[in-house]
């Protein structure tokens, strides 16, 4: 199907016809802290000096605590699946490849998690590609870029007044096809593609991964893992906004034989996350926490999928009170001897 | 989603009644088969799920059994106070197996020490009922005292079986004792156990494998001849959570079972 073309002051009338569509609509919004998607009420949409939203887009999909069962003394009930399609407007490419990775563990693993799928299958992820990457980005260093269409639904470059909106997906062809509005030509639409390639070349490649990456895990035992994480306070605020950590914990809760079972994010810098029943906790400093967590983005689910786990949103860096710096950590690491 | 089960009979296995068994029956309708060194998540609503090793062999029968120490956690303390009758729920059948391929025609070593010997029991039921698939079956096993070790009537009848050999020691003996007293891995060193054209599977406490992996380099074995079973905490045994990793294997899903071939290429860090 041809890409689509609307002006960009007819974003409201493309949203509304969503809506009437079916979709629950979601657009970046100023928040108390930065922005976050937030149900679109109609009216212009301005994303004047937005970027990224704090928290990323996977609550949507996981939602930070979630009941997936619920039992009444010793009869369990698994969660209905939610229902509802939803739209996100105006995703970055980070996030949306930041899913697709998730997808993965959740559902390629072996085991399809029906809530999450539900999820992922209900909404489709409009992307924006970025025109102004921030200092704290570094997709191209892992693999997306600013105009990446890894994850998404649908792609939307920005082409001067105009707004070129093409399907990557079959969820996000259903969309276009649903709301009416003129085609653009490829001539155009390459030519808004070239303007992103510019972009990712203007980002400043960090390190070549392909030769780091082997380097951070002959250095496991490395005493610069002590060094990057001396300031760590173990929050997991880092895990929280990431948008391609996906840790959960499991805890029932109830009372007098009724009650829900229910899981949580959780956070690989926290010390319970591995503590065993009996004392034994084989990650029990902060420094070896730390080591999982950048080992993971960079070694361990690369070694199983192929992928870098980090997609250089920056988030991390952005949030950490203590201003750990993943992106320092991987060159302190793998330029160690 | 746990699968409904029905608590048949409870056994105490120690003196100290820190450990039981639990022999535990399906309900009648969704059901899961399961083979020796796998595990289950164990659900008791309003506690949680906790992983433990199936002890039972799929050759036994219908009841599934687990067995498992009171760490006077959340889902541990819970299952101890059930009584016969009670519902738990059982999510299975979870990771890898025996490597029961390699073991086929070889001859089998079993080495263990403590209640980690729950999933070898399972394995030892396994090779006695399919027993010409196997060579010789070897059984070390020992506890810190007589009333530590589990499955007491059980080894009696292993003591005089012809079916296989069985060297059982305890730190220290008690006026009741007859047996053997001493280590694991002196034990493994005097019986000088052979590694021609065998597989060893070796569980227990990490001070008893740290010292009997070197004799057993002494007596010729490989590391890929001895396969362990490791134990990390773990919440949703699929590979999701993502807390049970050493490096990028997921003990839930790539194990419980390694070989000290496969465990040599991870970091240290369990
Ligand atoms: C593959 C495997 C097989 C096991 N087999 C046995 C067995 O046969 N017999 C036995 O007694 N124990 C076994 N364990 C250990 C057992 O799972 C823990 O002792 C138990 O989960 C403690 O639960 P709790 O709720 O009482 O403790 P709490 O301290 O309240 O723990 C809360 C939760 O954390 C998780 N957790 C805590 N410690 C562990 C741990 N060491 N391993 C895994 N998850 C943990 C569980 O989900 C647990 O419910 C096994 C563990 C694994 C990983
Ligand atoms: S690790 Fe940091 S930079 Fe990488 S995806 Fe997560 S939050 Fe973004
Ligand atoms: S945000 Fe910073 S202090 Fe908090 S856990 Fe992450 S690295 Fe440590
Ligand atoms: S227990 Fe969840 S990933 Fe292994």
């Amino acid at each position: 199907m041809a890409a689509v073309k609307v002006k960009r002051n007819e974003l409201p009338k493309l949203l509304e016809g969503a809506k009437a569509a079916g979709y629950d609509v979601f657009a970046p919004a100023r928040a108390a802290e930065g922005w976050a998607f937030a149900p679109y009420e109609g009216g212009d949409v301005d994303l004047d000096g937005y970027l990224l939203t704090t928290a990323s887009v996977k609550g949507f999909v996981l939602p930070q605590l979630e009941a997936f069962l619920s039992y009444d003394n010793d009869d369990g009930r698994l969660a209905a699946a939610p229902e509802g399609k939803r739209l996100l407007v105006g995703v970055r490419p980070c996030d949306a490849r930041a899913l697709a990775l998730v997808d993965k563990v959740y559902l390629d693993r072996g085991f399809r998690d029906p809530l999450y799928l539900a999820r992922r299958d209900n909404t489709v992820l409009v992307v924006w590609a970025c025109g102004r990457p921030a200092p704290t980005c570094f997709c191209t260093s892992v693999g997306g870029g600013p105009g990446d269409a890894t994850g998404a639904d649908v792609m939307a470059y920005e082409a001067g007044d105009d707004l070129l909106l093409e399907a990557s997906s079959a969820k996000g062809e259903g969309f276009l096809k649903a709301v009416k509005f003129g085609e653009a030509s490829d001539a155009e639409l390459d030519e808004a593609k070239a303007t992103y390639a510019k972009v990712a070349e203007a980002m400043t490649p960090l390190w070549d991964l392909e030769a780091a990456r082997p380097k951070l895990y002959e250095n496991f035992e490395a005493e610069a893992w002590e060094e990057v994480a001396s300031r760590c306070v173990s929050c997991g605020a880092c895990t929280f906004v990431c948008p391609s950590c996906h840790c959960f914990d499991v805890v029932d809760e109830g009372k007098h034989g009724r009650g829900r079972r229910v899981r949580f994010w959780d956070a690989c810098t926290q010390s319970p996350f591995t503590l065993h029943a009996s004392g034994h906790n084989p990650r029990e400093r902060k420094a070896q926490r730390y080591r999982q967590r950048v080992l993971h983005k960079f070694y361990y689910f690369h070694d199983n999928w192929g992928e870098n786990l980090c997609v250089g949103c920056g988030r991390c860096v952005v949030a950490c009170p203590v201003n750990v710096d993943i992106r320092e950590a991987v060159s302190l690491v793998a330029g160690a001897d | 989603m746990p699968v409904p089960a029905t608590l048949e009979r409870v056994v105490v296995e120690t003196t100290a009644a820190d450990l039981k068994s639990f022999y535990l029956k399906f309900k009648d309708g969704p059901r899961w088969d399961y083979l020796p060194g796998q595990f289950a998540e164990l659900s008791l609503y309003g506690y949680g799920e906790s992983p433990i090793g199936i002890a039972s062999s799929p050759t036994e029968g219908e009841e599934l059994t687990f067995t498992v120490f009171n760490t006077e956690g959340k889902v541990t303390r819970a299952l101890h106070r059930l009584a016969p009758g009670a519902a738990v729920g059982l999510r299975g059948p979870l990771g890898n197996t025996w490597p029961l391929e390699e073991l086929r025609g070889k001859n089998v070593t079993v080495i263990g020490g403590g209640f980690a010997f729950t999933t070898q029991r399972s394995l030892i039921k396994y090779v006695l009922a399919n027993r010409k698939d196997f060579a010789d079956l070897t059984v070390v096993y020992g506890a810190r005292s007589p009333g530590a070790l589990l499955y007491k009537p059980e080894l009696a009848e292993w003591e005089k079986s012809p079916e296989l050999t069985l060297h059982l020691t305890v730190d220290k003996g008690d006026e009741t004792w007859t047996g053997r007293e001493g280590f694991v891995p002196t034990v493994v060193e005097e019986e000088k156990l052979p590694p021609d054209d065998a597989i060893a599977l070796i569980c227990g406490p990490p001070i008893m494998i740290k010292f009997t992996l070197p004799v057993m380099d002494k007596l010729g074995w490989k590391p890929e001849q001895i396969y362990t079973s490791l134990e990390m905490r773990m919440k949703c045994g699929v590979g999701m959570c993502g807390r049970c990793n050493i490096g990028p294997k997921y003990v839930c899903v790539d194990g419980p079972v390694f070989s000290f071939a496969e465990l040599s290429k991870l970091p240290q860090e369990y």
